[in-house]
C-alpha cells in the first residue's frame, strides 16, 4: 500500500472520528436503541407469528370439535399472531411460514373406540412461529384428551418437521440494530460524504494532484469499512457484557460472521457509491439514504417483526439486500449454520453487490457539470 | 476571432497568422490545438493557443466571459467539453490520466476545498506524500506554520488561499494553474506569492486575473470575451493597442464641460480615445501626442486639473472588463 493511499485512509478515519454525528449514529445509537428495546420489551420475548392450515380429512363430530378448540385457542392467543386457513386437502406442500395441522381420516371413530390416533402438524421453516404452534398443539391436544377422551392419551401429535429455531427477541434486536448501524454508516455516510466532496469541488481538486480518483475514492470506502468492522465488533460485545444476550463466541462461527459482515458491508457501501452517482449537494443525498434507510429499515425484518406483512409480500422482501443480510447473520451468529446452508443470501448480497457496483461504474461522475 | 499564435510583441501579429508561421518549436508548455465547451449562456471556443514554456499567461476579461471555465476545461474538470491540444508535450487526453504527468503541474481553483475538517498539517502531510517534497521556503513565506493546528474549515478566506497556493506552488511544478491567485490575501502575503512566483522562473504560469498586482507578473495577456480568446499578446503590447500608450485625465467641475472639453481634442488628435467621462473626469487614451492637449489644458479655465502619463494596466484591465 502506498505511503499517500495510507495517508488518505487515515485522513478519511479522522474525518469520520470528527463528525460527531456520524460517530453517535455509527457508535452510541445502536446501543441506545438496543437498550431502549431490550428495557421496554425485555430480553426474554419471542417473535412469534405464523399461518396455520387445518385440514380435517375425517370430517367427524370429534374432528369438528377439535378444529374448533384450535381456532377458539388460537383466536385468544396473545403471544402468538396467527391466521388459520382451511384446506380441503393436504396435497401440496406446506409453504415457508406456514404450519399445517392434518386431522386424519378416522379420527372421530378411533376416539370412539378407544384407539389411539395421531395429529399431524408439519412445519413449512423451522422459525419461532412454528415452534410455538407446534408446542401449543401438544398442549391444546393434552386438554382435548382430558375433556373428551377421559385423560387416556388417546389423540397424540405426530410433529413429522420438528422446528429447530430458536431466536430470542434480544438475539433478533441484536441482529437488526447491527445491519441497522451499517446500514446508515455505510450507505448514509458514504453517499453523503461522495455529495459533500462533489459540492465542494474536492474531486476536482484532486484530479489535478498526483493520485487517481479511484484510489482517492477506495480510501474513502475502505476507511468506513474498518469503521463499520469496529462498530460491528464493539455491539457484538456490548450485546454479550452489558445486555446479558446469549451468544456462542467461538472462533469458526466468528469466522463466518466475519465474513458475513464483510459480504453485507461491501454490499452496503456498493449502495452509497451507486446512490451517490449523481447526487450533486449534501441535501440531496441526505434526503435520499433517508428515504432508502427508512424502506429498508421497516421491510426487511431488521428490528420490526414483519408480523402482519402478508406471505407474498414477505417473500418478495425476503431478497432486499438487508432482508438477505440479515437472515444470513443471524443464522451464522446465532444459529452457528454454515455458509452453506446460507447460499441463497449470501448469492442475493453477492448479486446486490454487483448490481450497485455496475450502477455506479456506469453512471458514477466525478464533478458537477 | 479566435485566437492563432503569439510569436513575437506585436498583438497585431497574434493575429491572422499564415500557416508557415504556425511551424511551432517542439516544446510548448500548453498547445491548444481546439477547444470546446457548451456553457449555459454561451460556447467556450479556442483554437490554436499555444504558450511557450516560461511564459507567464494572464486570463482577463470580464465576469462570466469563461476565463474560469477555459482553465477548467484544459485541465479536464469540465464534463462535455471536447478538447485537443497537449500539456508539456503529452496529449491532454493522456495527462488527464496520468499521476506522473499531474505531479509536474500546480493548482489553484477558486472554488475547490479539501473537506473541511481536516487540519492544515493533515493537508501539507497529504501533499508531502503525494510528491515526497515540500519546498520549507513556499511553507514560510506563505505562512503556513501558524495554521498547521487549525482546521480548514475554520480558516479566514485569505488563510484558506494560503493553504491553497501552498498546495499548488510547494512542489515548484513545471506548469502552473491558477484562479485569482491573489483574491482574500492581505498585502504581505500578495507581495510574498507574487514573489515566489517569480522565482519561479522556468515555470509556465496561466492564471485568471482580475488586479493589477496579478497582472503585473504576467509576460503575456490573454483577454477571454464570450468564449473565446479575443486577443493574445505580450502585456505591454496589448496595453498599448487596446487601451493606447498614454493617458490623458480631464478633471472639470461637471461631466458636460469634461466631455465637451474632451471632444474637441479628438480632431485634433486623431489616434486619442475617449474612455469615459464620470464625476466631472474625462479619461482620455492615445498617443504621446496628446502630452500637448495637456499642456494647453493647464491654462484652460474650465479645466480644474489635468494629469498626464503612461496608461496602466489597471487601464487595461478595465477596457478589457467593459469591452468584452
Amino acid at each position: 500500500m502506498s505511503t499517500a493511499f495510507t495517508v488518505m485512509v487515515l485522513n478519511e478515519l479522522k474525518l469520520i472520528f470528527r463528525a460527531h454525528a456520524t460517530l453517535f449514529w455509527i457508535f452510541l445509537f445502536p446501543f441506545f436503541f438496543l437498550a431502549m428495546m431490550l428495557f421496554s420489551y425485555g430480553t426474554d420475548g419471542a417473535i412469534a407469528s405464523a399461518i396455520v392450515e387445518l385440514v380435517d380429512e375425517d370430517h367427524s363430530e370429534r374432528s369438528a370439535q377439535y378444529e374448533d378448540k384450535v381456532r377458539q385457542a388460537l383466536l385468544h392467543e396473545d403471544a402468538l399472531r396467527s391466521e388459520v386457513r382451511k384446506l380441503e386437502e393436504a396435497g401440496r406442500s406446506v409453504p415457508e411460514g406456514v404450519v399445517r395441522i392434518t386431522i386424519p381420516a378416522g379420527f372421530g371413530s378411533s376416539i370412539q373406540h378407544k384407539e389411539s390416533v395421531a395429529i399431524r402438524v408439519v412445519a413449512g421453516s423451522g422459525d419461532m412461529g412454528a415452534e410455538v404452534v407446534t408446542r401449543w398443539i401438544r398442549a391444546l391436544t393434552v386438554l382435548f384428551n382430558a375433556e373428551v377422551a377421559r385423560a387416556q392419551m388417546l389423540v397424540t401429535v405426530d410433529v413429522q418437521d420438528p422446528p429447530r429455531r430458536n431466536l430470542s427477541f434480544a438475539q433478533y434486536m441484536l441482529t437488526g440494530t447491527l445491519v441497522m448501524s451499517m446500514l446508515a454508516a455505510a450507505m448514509s455516510s458514504t453517499c453523503v460524504a461522495i455529495a459533500d466532496r462533489r459540492e465542494r469541488n474536492t474531486f476536482k481538486l484532486m484530479s489535478c494532484l498526483p493520485v487517481r480518483l479511484a484510489d482517492y475514492l477506495a480510501a474513502m470506502l475502505v476507511s468506513r469499512l474498518i469503521v463499520l468492522a469496529l462498530a460491528a465488533v464493539l455491539l457484538v460485545i456490548g450485546a454479550v457484557q452489558f445486555f446479558d444476550i446469549p451468544l456462542v463466541l467461538e472462533v469458526p462461527r466468528l469466522a463466518r460472521t466475519a465474513l458475513v459482515i464483510a459480504l453485507g458491508a461491501g454490499m452496503l457501501l456498493s449502495l452509497g457509491l451507486a446512490m451517490a452517482s449523481r447526487m450533486a449537494s449534501v441535501p440531496d443525498a441526505v434526503f435520499a439514504t433517508n428515504l432508502a434507510y427508512i424502506v429498508l429499515l421497516f421491510l426487511s425484518d431488521l428490528t420490526m417483526p414483519l408480523n402482519a406483512m402478508p406471505a407474498e409480500v414477505k417473500s418478495v422482501v425476503a431478497y432486499l439486500p438487508t432482508s438477505a443480510f440479515v437472515t444470513a447473520l443471524r443464522g451464522v451468529l446465532v444459529e452457528g449454520d454454515t455458509l452453506a446452508m446460507h447460499k441463497v443470501s449470501i448469492a442475493v448480497i453477492v448479486a446486490w453487490k454487483a448490481s450497485f457496483l455496475a450502477i455506479a461504474w456506469r453512471f458514477f461522475r466525478w464533478h458537477r457539470r | 476571432m479566435s485566437l492563432t499564435s503569439l510569436i513575437d510583441d506585436s498583438p497585431l501579429a497574434a493575429m491572422d497568422l499564415p500557416a508557415d508561421l504556425l511551424e511551432r518549436p517542439p516544446h510548448a508548455a500548453v498547445e491548444i490545438t481546439s477547444l470546446r465547451m457548451p456553457l449555459s449562456s454561451m460556447t467556450l471556443s479556442v483554437t490554436n493557443f499555444r504558450v511557450e514554456a516560461g511564459i507567464k499567461v494572464a486570463f482577463v476579461g470580464r465576469n462570466g466571459a469563461g476565463k474560469t471555465s477555459l482553465l477548467e476545461v484544459m485541465l479536464g474538470l469540465r464534463a462535455g467539453s471536447a478538447v485537443q491540444g497537449r500539456l508539456l508535450g503529452q496529449e491532454i487526453e493522456h495527462w488527464h490520466k496520468d499521476v506522473l504527468l499531474r505531479a509536474k503541474v500546480g493548482v489553484q481553483l477558486q472554488k475547490a476545498a479539501l473537506p473541511g475538517w481536516l487540519l492544515v498539517s493533515e493537508i501539507v502531510a497529504f501533499h508531502r506524500s503525494l510528491y515526497a517534497r515540500a519546498s520549507e521556503e513556499v511553507l514560510s513565506v506563505l505562512g503556513i506554520g501558524p495554521l498547521l493546528h487549525k482546521r480548514y474549515e475554520w480558516l479566514s478566506r485569505g488563510e484558506t488561499q494560503r493553504v491553497d497556493l501552498f498546495l499548488a506552488l510547494a512542489h515548484r511544478p513545471q506548469l502552473l494553474f491558477l484562479d485569482e491567485p491573489l483574491t482574500g490575501l492581505d498585502p504581505q502575503f500578495a507581495r510574498a506569492c507574487m514573489q515566489l512566483l517569480e522565482e519561479m522562473r522556468d515555470s509556465t504560469i496561466l492564471m485568471c486575473c482580475h488586479t493589477s498586482e496579478e497582472l503585473r507578473f504576467a509576460s503575456h495577456v490573454a483577454w477571454i470575451a464570450d468564449g473565446r480568446i479575443e486577443q493574445y499578446a505580450t502585456r505591454d503590447a496589448l496595453r498599448q493597442q487596446l487601451v493606447g500608450d498614454h493617458r490623458l485625465s480631464i478633471q472639470c467641475e461637471s461631466d458636460d464641460a469634461a466631455r465637451r472639453i474632451a471632444s474637441s481634442l479628438l480632431p485634433i488628435y486623431p489616434s486619442a480615445k475617449l474612455s469615459s467621462v464620470s464625476e466631472g473626469r474625462a479619461l482620455m487614451f492615445g498617443g504621446d501626442d496628446l502630452n500637448v492637449a495637456a499642456r494647453d489644458l493647464i491654462d484652460h479655465d474650465d479645466v480644474d486639473s489635468v494629469e498626464f502619463g503612461r496608461s496602466t494596466l489597471v487601464d487595461l484591465l478595465q477596457h478589457c472588463s467593459r469591452n468584452g
